[in-house]
C-alpha cells in the first residue's frame, strides 16, 4: 500500500509539467505548443466547461483512466480564466489538481477552437487524441477507457474504436 | 505513510511552480478575457428589444451585473446604462445563455436573466421590471425558490399576457433524490397577466430537453407561444422538437422536426431558432452533426408542427456556419448565421418570399476579426435588423435588405 502511494505520488511528480491549482492561460498558439511539447508520446487534450454537465460527470474518471493506461493528459477549460478559482475547485474535487490544466484566456474563442480543430463549433466535452506520430483523432462526448485503450494500442493511421472520428484527421 | 505522502506533496508543491514558470514564461501576451468593467465593451452578449414607440433597448451583463441601455436613433448611440441587478459572482451569459428583455405595449420593461449560484455553479433565474422608461428597475425577484434554471425566454401575446419559459432541472434533482438516473432537463412555462409584476404557472411541461442549448420561442397566429429546443431521444439522440403551449397553459405536446440522428454524450451548446410567418407556417433553423445530415438546416411546418418539410441545408460548412437565426416579417422570411474562416467572422443573411422554399443571396452583412456574440435578428414590426455585439466594433444594429440572386 505504502509503496503504491509512493509510486503514485512520484508518477504524478514526473507527469505534471504545469503548476497544480489554478489553470494556466490558454491563448493563441497554446495548442500547437502543447502538441509540440508532447511530440513522440501519446497526448490526450481534454476540453471541458463548468457549464457542461457531461463534462462534469466525466472529470472524476480521468485520473483513474490515466493511472491505469498511462498517457500525457492536459485539461483545457473553455471557461474564461477569470473562473480560475471555481475551475481549480472543480478539478481538485475530481482528483485532477495535479494534471496540467489550462483555461481559455482570449475572448475570441472561435479562433482558439479553430486552432484545435477546423470543425469544432464548441461542442463539449471534446477530446483530442494525439498519437506519438502526431496523427490526431477527435472524440465528442465521453471517451471511455475502452476507446482510449484501443487508441493507445492501435497501429499508426488506423482507428476502429466507436466514437472515433478518424480516419479523417483534424489536422486538415 | 501519511507523513511520507505529506512530505512528497510538499516537495511537489515546492518544486512545480518554478518548473511551470520556466515552461510558460509568465503572463500571456495575447488579449486576455479579463474584462471586468461594468461597460458594454466587457459584455459577451447584448440582446435587443424594440419598444412600441420604436425605441431600441438592449440588455447585457458585465462585471457580474445586468444593465439596460436605450437608443432613440436606431442603435447609433445609447444613453448611459442603468443597472438592473447588484453584482453577482458570475452571470449565466456565454452567448448561448443571455439576459432577455421585453418592452411591453404599455411601455413596461421586463428583464429575465440567469445567475450562477453556489459552488456547483448552478443557474438561477431572476426577473425585474421598469415602469419609468428604464430609469430604474425593481429589485430582481427569483422566478423559483430552488436552483437549476437556465435559458430564459420572454414574449408578449397580443392579449397582453407575457409568457416566460426556461430550461429547468427541478425534475433532475427530484430524480437524483429518488435514486433515478436523469441527466437532461425540463421545459418550464410561466405567464404574467399583470405586465410582468408576477408570474404564475411555472410548471415543467416537458422533460428530456438537452440542458446546454438555448430555448427558442415564437408566437403562433392565435397568440399562443410555440417553443423549440434540442431534445434528448432515448439515451443520447439530440434532435430538435417544437411544441405549442395549450390554451390552458398546462401542456406542451412535442413534435420532432427532423431525424438527424445526432447521438452524442456531449453538450452541443447550440440551440435552434423559430419564427411563425403571417400565413401561420412555423419555420425552424438548427445545427446538427447527426448521422443523417451535418451543418445548418431549416424546415417549415404548415400543420402546427405535425409534419415538416425536408430539411434544407444552408451556410458554408467549410467556414463553420453556425448560430442560425430566423425572422418572419411581412411576406419575407429572413435567416442569418455566422461563418468563420480562421481569422474573420462574417454574418451572412438571405431572405425568402415563397415561405422558405427558395432564398436570395446569401450576402455578408457584417464582419469582425475578434470576439463576437451570436448574431440576432430583430424587427420593429416594419423593418428587419441584424443585432450584433462584437468586441472590436461594439454594438451594431444593421438594417437588412434583400440580396440579389
Amino acid at each position: 500500500m505504502m509503496r503504491r502511494v509512493i509510486l503514485v505520488v512520484l508518477a504524478l511528480l514526473l507527469a505534471a509539467p504545469a503548476r497544480a491549482g489554478e489553470p494556466q492561460p490558454f491563448v493563441q498558439g497554446s495548442y500547437a505548443a502543447l502538441v509540440k511539447e508532447h511530440a513522440g508520446r501519446p497526448l490526450v487534450v481534454h476540453f471541458w466547461s463548468l457549464t457542461c454537465a457531461p463534462c462534469l460527470a466525466d472529470l472524476p474518471e480521468w485520473p483513474k483512466i490515466k493511472q491505469r493506461l498511462g498517457f500525457d493528459l492536459v485539461l483545457v477549460s473553455t471557461d474564461s480564466l477569470e473562473r480560475g478559482p471555481a475551475l481549480a475547485a472543480r478539478l481538485k474535487r475530481a482528483g485532477l489538481d495535479d494534471i496540467p490544466s489550462y483555461a481559455f484566456a482570449d475572448s475570441f474563442t472561435e479562433r482558439l477552437m479553430f486552432e484545435v480543430a477546423r470543425d469544432w463549433r464548441g461542442e463539449l466535452p471534446r477530446t483530442q487524441l494525439i498519437a506519438a506520430d502526431g496523427e490526431t483523432t477527435a472524440v465528442l462526448g465521453s471517451v471511455g477507457e475502452k476507446a482510449l485503450r484501443d487508441w493507445l494500442s492501435r497501429p499508426p493511421h488506423t482507428c476502429g474504436s466507436p466514437g472515433c472520428c478518424s480516419p479523417r484527421s483534424d489536422q486538415r | 505513510m501519511k507523513r511520507l505522502a505529506l512530505a512528497l506533496t510538499f516537495i511537489m508543491s515546492a518544486a512545480l511552480p518554478a518548473q511551470a514558470h520556466d515552461e510558460h514564461g509568465g503572463k500571456p501576451h495575447a488579449a486576455a478575457s479579463g474584462c471586468t468593467e461594468p461597460v458594454l465593451a466587457c459584455a459577451r452578449s447584448a440582446t435587443p428589444a424594440f419598444g412600441p414607440d420604436g425605441t431600441v433597448w438592449i440588455v447585457w451583463s458585465a462585471a457580474g451585473r445586468v444593465f439596460v441601455s436605450t437608443s432613440h436613433d436606431r442603435g447609433v448611440s445609447f444613453a448611459a446604462p442603468v443597472a438592473v441587478s447588484e453584482p453577482a459572482e458570475a452571470m449565466d451569459d456565454n452567448g448561448e445563455a443571455r439576459p432577455r428583455l421585453l418592452a411591453t405595449r404599455t411601455g413596461t420593461l421586463v428583464v429575465a436573466y440567469g445567475q450562477r449560484m453556489d459552488k456547483h455553479y448552478n443557474g438561477k433565474l431572476f426577473f425585474s421590471r421598469s415602469t419609468d422608461g428604464g430609469q430604474s428597475f425593481t429589485k430582481p425577484q427569483a422566478m423559483l425558490d430552488g436552483i437549476g434554471q437556465r435559458f430564459p425566454t420572454l414574449v408578449e401575446a397580443p392579449g397582453g399576457r407575457l409568457y416566460a419559459a426556461w430550461l429547468d432541472t427541478r425534475n433532475q434533482h427530484a430524480a437524483k433524490a429518488a435514486g433515478h438516473e436523469y441527466h437532461d432537463t425540463g421545459v418550464a412555462v410561466a405567464w404574467s397577466d399583470d405586465d410582468g409584476r408576477s408570474f404564475s404557472g411555472k410548471h415543467i411541461l416537458a422533460d428530456y430537453a438537452c440542458d446546454c442549448c438555448r430555448l427558442a420561442v415564437a408566437l403562433d397566429r392565435d397568440g399562443l407561444p410555440v417553443y423549440a429546443w434540442r431534445h434528448v431521444f432515448g439515451k443520447n439522440l439530440r434532435d430538435h422538437v417544437v411544441a405549442k403551449l395549450s390554451a390552458d397553459g398546462l401542456s406542451l405536446p412535442l413534435h420532432r422536426v427532423a431525424e438527424d440522428d445526432w447521438a452524442i454524450d456531449a453538450c452541443p451548446m447550440h440551440g435552434p431558432s423559430l419564427t411563425v410567418d403571417p400565413a401561420g407556417s412555423w419555420h425552424m433553423a438548427w445545427y446538427t452533426a447527426g448521422k443523417r445530415r451535418q451543418g445548418l438546416f431549416s424546415a417549415h411546418s404548415e400543420d402546427g408542427g405535425a409534419s415538416f418539410s425536408e430539411p434544407q441545408g444552408f451556410g458554408d460548412p467549410d467556414r463553420l456556419a453556425a448560430r442560425p437565426q430566423l425572422l418572419a416579417l411581412g411576406d419575407r422570411i429572413w435567416r442569418a448565421w455566422k461563418e468563420f474562416d480562421g481569422t474573420t467572422t462574417t454574418v451572412m443573411a438571405q431572405s425568402s418570399t415563397d415561405g422558405g422554399r427558395s432564398w436570395d443571396g446569401p450576402a455578408p452583412v457584417a464582419t469582425t476579426a475578434d470576439a463576437s456574440d451570436h448574431p440576432l435578428l430583430v424587427s420593429d414590426g416594419a423593418a428587419p435588423y441584424l443585432s450584433w455585439l462584437t468586441k472590436a466594433e461594439g454594438y451594431r444594429l444593421l438594417p437588412l435588405s434583400p440580396a440579389s440572386r
